[in-house]
Formats: structure tokens, C-alpha cells, sequence
């Protein structure tokens, strides 16, 4: 990969800047550093053997080539020769060589200085190779780190792009990864690329460009492939990377579309977990409602063929007691239909409650009014004189009501009183239905058996959760279930009509078959099993 | 005067089975949950049962393995879940006859007046030689069969499987019950069985044929009187 890098830009200076410097030096220890030592010595050259001064002219090309590398290291060979036979080897102040002695001081000085010049610049390199080497064992251990941890796509691909463009000292970095048909810009690092730029990214068609390209000096493209498949693309623009940087850069590239794949799957793992959930409940609601639709339909069935059955006599008592259960089924029957069309109203996200000031009692007193001659076990009622009036949509929370104690009657039958207990917390109110029943721990494993109000305690969490609160089941301390659900109270501010319509929107997003993006909101608002009792 | 019990969760539907039994003539001990009617079938001793399937504490299909580990008494199951998979384990683990919610009494009854007599027929003794469901008789040590006084030229194979039919008469046999009684097979193919049964019926004349019931998904029912089903 050979970088067409502007190499004016002045970003990447900071790893280049050092070899400039040391070539600097070096030059000037090659041309400085036998002037000066020719000018210390000069005073003492009566006293001093050549050979002393061949020895101390050795210093600065040692120094050169530690700095500026082989070829610099020459050139102080060169000028420690020239000062050598020009000050130090008589005739002085000429070129010329007067014995034969001095020609083999001369010959042994070049070689040996040759030699050692040799020897320093291939530790200079060795030692120079190893720096690099550790420098790419770091930034890529940086990187593998970064890149270990379960992080959210988003927060993974902001941190990558960061570090690459610091470790590279980049302008910018952006990963694309497709959405859709389109490969987007899903997280960037330093400047925004231009129009111009994602354009040429990503041209009409959604192809981008191949790797390596240079549609524009100092962009490139680089694609993140994991299991021979494009994942994504690494947007780069910045200055000049050496071959060495840009090998390293692929293998970033490789180790991030792992990385990035490994992060949509997950994804993918966890949208599929809720989609599995959802689809749970919803089959389990199918049999809910098949089930509730069937179970009144038998009572009626049975019911209205003993009374019409001319070969039986009946009691009064007895026909008097069948005709009320056929109005207690058909009660029960249009309840339902009514949950039908809750259910289908929260399904299509249309469930803004029309919030009012309501007194709590008003609205039990109603809800039993509907669950009418199928409420037989005593309430036991503890609703504070003084407790304020909620701030609710009192349709809504009168069946959040009806359906709670349909279900207590339904799954405690003759298990002593159901209790209704209210109180204020915090501005809101908290409203519990506890039966004594067999609670969640006697229900049945297999579906449909008495899951009956699945459906119901759905919809209440959906209506619930329209006010901002949240329905609670437990176990009633000593056996049985119970129900907690909170609405606000009146005169506490209550919600603003804008955030009302937003939690209605909630509601319909905390509806498990919505939503898969949230897992942990499908799991509140519906474990099937427990709903279902 | 027939003694049931039944068991069923829903209240409504429990008061309104035991008022309508009740003015048929039957006495009635209802149970809301499996463990009461557990008790209840080994308390009064009943001539039949009549339990849900969907109860809130015990799963029905376990409440009928429990009640045949000491008792033959025909049980009779109300499913209401369509769901025939269920209704045909209860039917596996011993159950004898099933009626779909919702029903009418009049159905209820039917099942219930077959139940009885198969009851009465169980106890007269399942070894004896000879068998007679209606027009048919079985001849079992000379493997004669004749319906209405005519021979049918029946296989050996044929012949064993009327004859567990007839032994089980009332008692709605599945599948799997029918392979592993017939055939030894538990696992066969169900296509298996039906071919038999179809070469069966058609053996058997218009008048053997009636009484023996093909009830799909489930399995089959040979009766002794034309059926209410």
C-alpha cells in the first residue's frame, strides 16, 4: 500500500520531528565536531603523536552515525579524514602526505572509521527496529483492549475511531457500517468529513470506494471484513502513514471487524431473545383468550340446556341460580371483549389516558358494579379517609381495578377475603390487591390452564404504566398473590399533558411485542408464567 | 342412583353441571381444585368422574394418572383449550371418554350413560369367550366374528384389534394406546392403524360400521348403541 500522504500537513509531526532532529545533529557532529577538535588540539600538536589525534577524531563520527545513520556517518569519516591529514600529518596545512608511515596512519584511520561507522549504524538500526516494534506491540495491545470489553456498538465504534486517530495522529476517522442498503457514518473521530468527502465515501448506489483508493489526497478507505464479509468501512484522512503504519492499520482494521462483528451479533442475540419473548406471551395470550372465551361460552352452553330440557324438572332456586350464572358469564364475556379491544387499542399505540381528579373509592365501588353477581368472596376494603384524590384517566384504572380483582376472585375462589389496601407514597398513590389463593407458587407449569387472566394483568401493566407507574406481583405473605400499582396523586404536579402523551407512547413501547430493541423492558413488563399465575 | 364427582375450577359452570345432573337423576359431589377432588373420588366412591382439565393446582392430566393408579372408574374429561394434544394424554394416561367445551347437557349425558355401562361391562370380566357390542358378536376361542348373523372373514390382525375394541367398548382408545395393545408397537405409524380400522369398518357391513367411531386427532371408540357423538 503505497500512501499518496501530503506530507505538509503538520499533524503528523510528531513522530516524524525526531529523525529530523537527530539527523540534524547528526550532520553537525560530522561537519562541527572535527572542526572544533582540530581547533582544542591544534596548540598541543607539537606534543602529540598523529596517532593521538587520529583516536580523538573518531568521537565525532561515532556520534554521527549514532544520530544521522550510515551515510552521515561517512561524511564525518570524510571530514575527521580531510582535518586529519590537512592539521595533523606533516607537510601541515597541505593535502600532501610526506612519508609512507603516514600514508598507512591515514589508510588505517578511513578504514577503521568505515568500520565502526558500519558497526554503529546497524546498532542504531537493531535498536531503532525494536522501538518500533514495541511501539506496534503497545498500540495494538491499546487497541485489543478497547476492543475486549462488551460495550454497546455505538460507545465501541466511538472509542475505536478515537484511538485510531490518535495512534496514527489522523485528522479524522469515521467507521461506516451499512444500514440498510446504505453503509452510514456510525461514529467519527476529530474533523467532520465534507459533502464532498461521504460523497465520494460512498457514491450514488451505496458502493463505496475500493480500498486503497485515493479518490482525494489523504482520504482512504479501508474495509472492515470479518468471516470474508464486509461489516463495515474505516473512513481515514490525515497525512502521510509509512508502509510499516499502514500494515499495522489493516491489522486494526481486521481486529476492529471482529470486534464490530462481534458486537452485532450480540445485538442481533439479544434483539431475538426479546422477539422470542414477545412471541411467547402472545401465543400465550392466544390460548389465554381462547380459553376465556370458552370457559363462560361452557357455563351459558350448560346452563341454557338444563332450563330448556322439558324431560327435567327444575327447582326454582335452581332456575333462579342458572340464569344468574348465564348473566354472570355474559358480564364476564363482554369484559373480555372489552380487554380485546384494550388490547388491540395499546397494540396500535393509541392509548393516551385523559387524565381527571378522581376519588379512589368512586372508581372500586364501579369496578365492582361491572364484575356485578361474579363478585362472591368478601372485599375487605382499607382506603385512608384521608387519602387524595389520584390524577388518572378513571376509565382506564377502573378496569386496571376490575381486572386485578376479577383475577384474585378467580385464583383464590373461597380462600378467605380479598383485600384492597390504598395508601399515599412520594405523590402517588399505591393501590394493592392481595388474595389468598394459591398465589404464583401453586400455578400450573403446562400453558393455558389457569392463565386465564394473562390477558387482564397485561393490559393493566399497559394502562398502569400510561400514568407513569408500574404494576408489581408478589407473593401475599403467608400465601397468595398480590398486586401493587401506582397512580399519581392529585395536587403533586401531576404530569404535564406533553409528558402524559409520551408515556402513553411508553406504555405502548413497554408492550412486550413492541420494543425489541429493550429487552429489559419487554422482561418488566410481562414474564408470561407469572402473569398468568 | 349414580354417584359422580366433578372436578372444575370454574364456579359457574360447576353449580350449573350439578344443578342439571342433579334434576337427571345423578348425585352430585363437585371439586374446585385437583387435591379436593382427588379426595372426593376416594371419599364417595364414584361411578364416574367428570374432571377438567385446566384446574389451578394440579394439572388435570396428573389428577387422572393419579386417580388410575388405585381406581378403574370411568373419568370422563372437559377440555376446553382445543388443544387435542392434552386431551389425548389424559386419554393415554386412563381416561375413558372426553367431551369439548362447551357442551350441552344432553351430550354430557351421553357420555356419561356410556360411561356407565362400560363401567358395568368392565365388570363382568374381560376373559369372557364370548363378546357381543351390539349386532356384533366375537367368538374369541373359535376367532369367529358375525354380524347379525352373518360371518365376516376377518384377518388375524383384524380379529385382535376388534377384539380390544370390543373388550374396551365405550372407551375411546388413542392411537398410541391402540399400537402398543395391537400391534406391540407404541411408536408404530398411526396411518397403520387407520388402514386397519377402515378395512375394519368396512368388514364389519352399515350396521357394524356406525358403531365404530374414528374421532380425529384422538383415536377411535367402538360403542354398543348407535352414538349421540
Amino acid at each position: 500500500m503505497a500512501p499518496t500522504w501530503d506530507s505538509s500537513r503538520p499533524s503528523g509531526a510528531r513522530r516524524k520531528r525526531a529523525p529530523l532532529g537527530e539527523l540534524a545533529g547528526g550532520l553537525a557532529a560530522a561537519i562541527l565536531g572535527p572542526a572544533v577538535l582540530v581547533l582544542v588540539m591544534l596548540p598541543f600538536r607539537a606534543h602529540m603523536s598523529p596517532a593521538t589525534a587520529a583516536l580523538v577524531l573518531v568521537v565525532p563520527v561515532v556520534i554521527a552515525v549514532g544520530l544521522g545513520g550510515f551515510s552521515v556517518g561517512a561524511l564525518a569519516v570524510a571530514t575527521g579524514f580531510l582535518a586529519y591529514d590537512f592539521f595533523f600529518v606533516p607537510p601541515y596545512m597541505t593535502l600532501a602526505v610526506g612519508q609512507l608511515q603516514d600514508w598507512a596512519a591515514l589508510g588505517v584511520y578511513a578504514l577503521t572509521m568505515l568500520v565502526v561507522a558500519r558497526v554503529a549504524s546497524s546498532l542504531r538500526e537493531a535498536r531503532a527496529r525494536v522501538r518500533r516494534r514495541e511501539d506496534d506491540t503497545r498500540r495494538l495491545f491499546d487497541l485489543s483492549v478497547l476492543l475486549i470489553d462488551d460495550k454497546p456498538l455505538d460507545v465501541l465504534l466511538g472509542r475505536v475511531a478515537s484511538a485510531l486517530r490518535e495512534q496514527f495522529s489522523l485528522e479524522s476517522v469515521g467507521i461506516m457500517l451499512p444500514i440498510g442498503q446504505k453503509p452510514e457514518m456510525m461514529a467519527r473521530a476529530g474533523l467532520p468529513f465534507d459533502d464532498e468527502e461521504l460523497g465520494r465515501l460512498v457514491p450514488r448506489g451505496g458502493v463505496a470506494v475500493p480500498a486503497g483508493s485515493a479518490a482525494r489526497p489523504g482520504l482512504r478507505v479501508l474495509p472492515l471484513a470479518a468471516s470474508d464479509r464486509a461489516v463495515g468501512l474505516l473512513a481515514l484522512r490525515g497525512p502521510g502513514l509509512s508502509d510499516h503504519d499502514g500494515r499495522l492499520l489493516d491489522t486494526f482494521a481486521n481486529q476492529t471487524a471482529l470486534a464490530v462483528e462481534r458486537a452485532l451479533l450480540r445485538r442481533q442475540a439479544i434483539r431475538n431473545e426479546a422477539l422470542e419473548a414477545a412471541d411467547a406471551l402472545r401465543r400465550s395470550l392466544v390460548g389465554s383468550v381462547s380459553h376465556n372465551l370458552r370457559t363462560p361460552l361452557a357455563t351459558i352452553k350448560a346452563a341454557v340446556s338444563d332450563l330448556r330440557d322439558s324431560s327435567i324438572e327444575l327447582a326454582d332456586d335452581d332456575r333462579r341460580e342458572l340464569l344468574e350464572a348465564i348473566e354472570a358469564e355474559a358480564d364476564r364475556l363482554a369484559r373480555l371483549v372489552r380487554n380485546l379491544l384494550d388490547m388491540s387499542r395499546i397494540e396500535a399505540g393509541m392509548l393516551v389516558p385523559k387524565m381527571e381528579r378522581l376519588v379512589l373509592q368512586d372508581l372500586v365501588s364501579a369496578a365492582l358494579g361491572h364484575l356485578g353477581s361474579y363478585w362472591a368472596p368478601p372485599l375487605e376494603l382499607d382506603i385512608p379517609e384521608d387519602l387524595p384524590q389520584i390524577e388518572a384517566d378513571g376509565v382506564l384504572i377502573e378496569q386496571v381495578l376490575s381486572n386485578l380483582l376479577e383475577n384474585a376472585v378467580r385464583h383464590a375462589p373461597g380462600a378467605g377475603p380479598v383485600e384492597l389496601h390504598a395508601e399515599e407514597r412520594g405523590g402517588r398513590v399505591c393501590v394493592e390487591v392481595r388474595d389468598h389463593g394459591p398465589g404464583f407458587a401453586g400455578a400450573p407449569e403446562y400453558p393455558g390452564a389457569s392463565m386465564g387472566m394473562g390477558m387482564g394483568i397485561s393490559i393493566c401493566r399497559a394502562f398502569v404504566e400510561a400514568h407513569g407507574g408500574s404494576v408489581v406481583a408478589e407473593e401475599t405473605p403467608g400465601g397468595g398473590a398480590t398486586f401493587r400499582f401506582d397512580v399519581p396523586a392529585a395536587g403533586h404536579g401531576g404530569e404535564q399533558p406533553g409528558q402524559q402523551a409520551r408515556s402513553g407512547q411508553r406504555a405502548k413501547a413497554a408492550y412486550p411485542a413492541e420494543n425489541p430493541e429493550n429487552p429489559e423492558s419487554v422482561a418488566r413488563a410481562e414474564s408470561p408464567a407469572r402473569a398468568a399465575r | 342412583m349414580a354417584r359422580l364427582v366433578v372436578i372444575d375450577d370454574e364456579m359457574p359452570l360447576l353449580r350449573a353441571l350439578t344443578i342439571g345432573l342433579k334434576a337427571r337423576g345423578y348425585e352430585i359431589f363437585g371439586a374446585r381444585t385437583g387435591a379436593d377432588g382427588l379426595a372426593e373420588v376416594a371419599l364417595r366412591v364414584p361411578d364416574v368422574v367428570v374432571l377438567d382439565l385446566g384446574l389451578p393446582d394440579i394439572d388435570g392430566v396428573e389428577v387422572c394418572r393419579r386417580i388410575r393408579q388405585w381406581s378403574d372408574v370411568p373419568v370422563v374429561v372437559l377440555s376446553a383449550h382445543g388443544s387435542e394434544a392434552r386431551k389425548v394424554e389424559a386419554l393415554d394416561e386412563g381416561a375413558d371418554d372426553f367431551v369439548d367445551k362447551p357442551f350441552g347437557m344432553a351430550e354430557l349425558e351421553a357420555r356419561l350413560r356410556v360411561a356407565l355401562r362400560h363401567r358395568a361391562k368392565a365388570g363382568e370380566g374381560a376373559d369372557e369367550p364370548e363378546i357381543q357390542v351390539g349386532p356384533i358378536l366375537i367368538e374369541v376361542p373359535a376367532r369367529r366374528v358375525t354380524v347379525e348373523g352373518g360371518e365376516v372373514d376377518l384377518t388375524p390382525r383384524e380379529f385382535d384389534l376388534l377384539v380390544y375394541l370390543a373388550r374396551q367398548v365405550g372407551r375411546v382408545v388413542t392411537h398410541h394406546v391402540l399400537l402398543e395393545s395391537v400391534w406391540g408397537d407404541a411408536f408404530g405409524s398411526e396411518a397403520r392403524a387407520r388402514v386397519y380400522v377402515s378395512r375394519l369398518r368396512r368388514k364389519l357391513g352399515p350396521s357394524g360400521a356406525k358403531l365404530l367411531k374414528t374421532l380425529p386427532g384422538v383415536g377411535y371408540q367402538l360403542l354398543d348403541e348407535t352414538p349421540a357423538r
